[in-house]
């Protein structure tokens, strides 16, 4: 009869949990339905430079904060997704933890590409866009070089413009950056090596951003479609809680799509060929060679990304020209990196002292 | 005589007969048709004149060729052998019908049968009895004979004025048709792992149940559902079959979207609207002249103005720009290397109102300001 003893203890947990369901059931509504702030990217910034799509966001540091980093930071984001990201919360904000260590910081907001962009390249993007706005920094502030840091994909872009523009970039910092693509460790790299890009930029123009969301859901559709829901069903009454799950909700299908012309080559020449590692990649007509890259490199990744995984990260800083190249993982996912609470308190820390140290 | 030429005979005189009455009639009536063709007032007394004094003249009315063909058929049809076939052919008129009709019942017997092989095959290519059997092979069943017996159907060749439109809206209907499959095959395999999942859990359960070790909490049997799931989900994303079906979705879902757009541009020219392949082309033109404009502008901010850029031919300290305009330069002949040092010079000379500092090639040079301009400033 030992045996029932468990099965006595499960039955009470689920009438305890018939309860708090109860109780959530009734309060659960009132909390959905109350004014709830759900608003994302509420820092102030100014546009102090726009061109077709693409503005430049300045955020200013509040007045009689430390500043042991002087040289103005400039954050280039993917084109999948939104930089709002990094100023998700009040609390979790990348962009605020920055302020509050005394950065002059600038990001580029991508914006969304309409069909008109679809023949947008890496080169426009790397040589036209991102060139411009370091050139309007540095003359903004009388200055020969900037501090770059890349996302994503905006990191891939930084390593491009970095091995192009060498004088330009004082610092380089990589973020979730993949640079090496041949490996099988997340599903992300295997389907793109399959994936004919031609049809898809024939048949739409640009990348649907739909199309890309359902693929990153379908990348983990039991957390991502049913375990993530039933935590919002169960903290539906909690209403910190709720307002952060529509902040993430928001900024996750608030996806722009992908200029055709640069997905096209992005999904060739990188999870193809794998070009950029060897130093073969060509844009804008002339080799991107990592050897340039002379400038300091910091490069994050994080261990459990499903996205970019380490084995597509940790294999840069031994292809760059430079011997102040440093790997740092940390124990987080893809977005945690940016958003986790855990990763707050090492992330911005760690980029803020290595900058000091190179100032 | 047989019975049946002796009937023959007696219809060909009824005809005989009857051809001679009608080409009288027509001649009278022809008769009475005014001689020309200007319209005047009827009168009943004119027109029994002019019926009197009628002269049949040939060619004088345009209906002349008419009556002349109408003449020609009659007597072609009065000539006995004519007679002879046509009565023939009202004899046998019971006989062809019957075989129209038999042909044409046999055709939609045909086509019935037709119609019920290719229900037959279904079955041929499904190879199901019942809905438990009701699994991706079904799925792959269902696609083939879709493939190789239906789409032959919507695919056939269109004929006529509209045999593009048509093959684009059947194009559209077909592709449509083989998207749907697709994703159904590609939901029908996302549904495995649930399928699994519950099927192992219960197992986990009931091994559970038999040592007594249930665990307390019923979360943890959730947990451990969604463990086994995601298991599940990364196994089937990483396998060939998967893989091949995804590509195969999204191809079809590619084809469909171009078939679509097809029929789309088709509206859109009736209407006048540029389709979107022709903004596309606007799209190219704009992105290649964008980019040129920027090439010129980054190239022409490299270099110092034309207007003031100094002509080759040097006078001692002073050059001619391409605009006309004398530029002074330092007195050894060279620009002065800053905008603060061809100011100090000009401060110096107390000349600030007089001349104004120019970019030129290497440097700075100063300009003598326009009467214009040096009346403006003095004017303040």
């Amino acid at each position: 009869m030992g045996s029932r003893i468990p099965v006595d203890l499960l039955m009470e947990k689920l009438a305890e949990s018939s309860r708090r369901a109860q109780e959530i059931a009734h309060k659960g509504p009132m909390v959905m339905l109350d004014n709830l702030n759900t608003e994302i990217a509420t820092t102030p910034y100014d546009i102090v430079y726009k061109e077709d799509r693409v503005r430049v966001k300045h955020y200013k540091p509040p007045e009689n904060t430390r500043n042991g980093v002087k040289t103005p930071l400039l954050i280039v984001y993917a084109l999948i997704n939104r930089e709002t990201m990094l100023d998700l919360q009040p609390n979790r904000s990348v962009v605020k933890s920055f302020l509050n260590n005394g950065f002059e910081l600038y990001i580029i907001d991508w914006g969304y590409p309409t069909k008109k962009d679809k023949y947008l390249s890496i080169d426009d993007h790397v040589n036209g866009y991102i060139n411009r706005v370091v050139d309007f920094i540095r003359a903004r502030h009388g200055i020969e070089k900037i501090n770059f840091m890349g996302l994503c994909m905006g990191g891939t872009f930084g390593l491009i413009y970095s091995a192009q523009h060498p004088g330009k970039v004082k610092n380089l910092i990589t973020t979730v950056t993949p640079s090496s693509f041949d490996t099988e460790e997340g599903l992300l790299h295997i389907w793109m090596k399959r994936l004919d890009p031609d049809p898809i930029v024939e048949a739409y123009g640009n990348m649907p951003a739909d199309l890309m969301n359902y693929a990153f859901l379908l990348l983990n559709p039991a957390r991502l479609m049913i375990d993530k829901y039933v935590g919002l069903l169960e903290n539906m009454d909690d209403k910190d809680y709720v307002e952060n799950f529509i902040r993430m909700e928001r900024w996750i299908f608030d996806s722009p799509d992908v200029p055709g012309e640069t997905f096209r080559q992005f999904v060739r020449d990188c999870y193809h060929e794998n070009l950029l590692i060897q130093n073969r990649m060509v844009v804008g007509g002339k080799p991107v060679d990592l050897n340039n890259i002379r400038m300091p490199l910091l490069n994050i990744y994080a261990r459990f990304d499903h996205l970019v995984p380490p084995g597509a990260c940790n294999r840069l800083t031994r292809h760059v020209g430079t011997a102040d190249a440093e790997d740092f993982c940390l124990e987080t996912g893809h977005i945690g990196i940016f958003v986790s609470s855990k990763a707050q308190k090492e992330f911005v820390p760690k980029i803020v002292s290595w900058l000091e140290q190179r100032e | 005589m047989s019975a049946e030429e002796q009937q023959v005979s007696g219809m060909m005189s009824i005809m005989e007969h009857w051809m001679n009455q009608t080409t009288q009639i027509w001649q009278s009536m022809f008769r009475l048709l005014p001689e020309d063709i200007a319209w005047e007032p009827f009168s009943p007394k004119k027109t029994v004149e002019r019926a009197e004094s009628f002269q049949w003249q040939p060619d004088r009315f345009p209906m002349d060729a008419a009556v002349k063909n109408w003449q020609a058929l009659l007597g072609s049809m009065a000539q006995p052998e004519t007679q002879t076939s046509m009565v023939s052919a009202l004899v046998s008129a019971p006989r062809i019908v019957t075989e129209m009709t038999d042909t044409s019942w046999k055709l939609f017997t045909d086509m019935q049968q037709l119609f019920m092989n290719q229900l037959k095959k279904v079955s041929g290519y499904m190879k199901i009895r019942d809905f438990s059997n009701f699994d991706m092979e079904a799925m792959e069943h269902l696609s083939e004979y879709y493939e190789k017996e239906f789409r032959r159907f919507i695919t056939m060749p269109g004929i006529g004025l509209k045999k593009f439109q048509n093959e684009k809206i059947n194009r559209m209907t077909d592709r449509f048709n083989a998207f749907q499959l697709a994703i159904s095959e590609f939901f029908n395999l996302l549904y495995q792992p649930l399928q699994e999942s519950a099927k192992r859990i219960q197992e986990k359960t009931t091994e559970w149940m038999d040592r007594g070790k249930m665990p307390e909490d019923p979360k943890a049997i959730y947990r451990q559902w969604i463990r086994i799931l995601e298991e599940l989900f990364m196994k089937l994303f990483k396998s060939e079959n998967f893989l091949r079906s995804l590509q195969r979705t999204m191809s079809a879902s590619i084809e469909f979207n171009t078939a679509r757009r097809e029929v789309f541009e088709e509206i859109l020219n009736y209407f006048s609207l540029p389709t979107g392949r022709e903004l596309d082309d606007v799209y190219l033109e704009l992105y290649s002249l964008k980019k040129e404009v920027v090439k010129q502008a980054e190239r022409q901010a490299e270099e110092p103005s034309r207007a003031e850029r100094p002509l080759e031919s040097k006078q001692g300290s002073r050059v001619k720009a391409e605009s006309g305009a004398e530029i002074e330069l330092k007195k050894d002949g060279s620009p002065f290397k800053s905008i603060e040092s061809a100011q100090n010079t000009l401060a110096r000379r107390r000349q600030e109102d007089r001349y104004e500092v120019v970019k030129v090639r290497g440097g700075y040079g100063l300009k003598k300001k326009s009467s214009k301009d040096t009346s403006a400033a003095a004017h303040g």
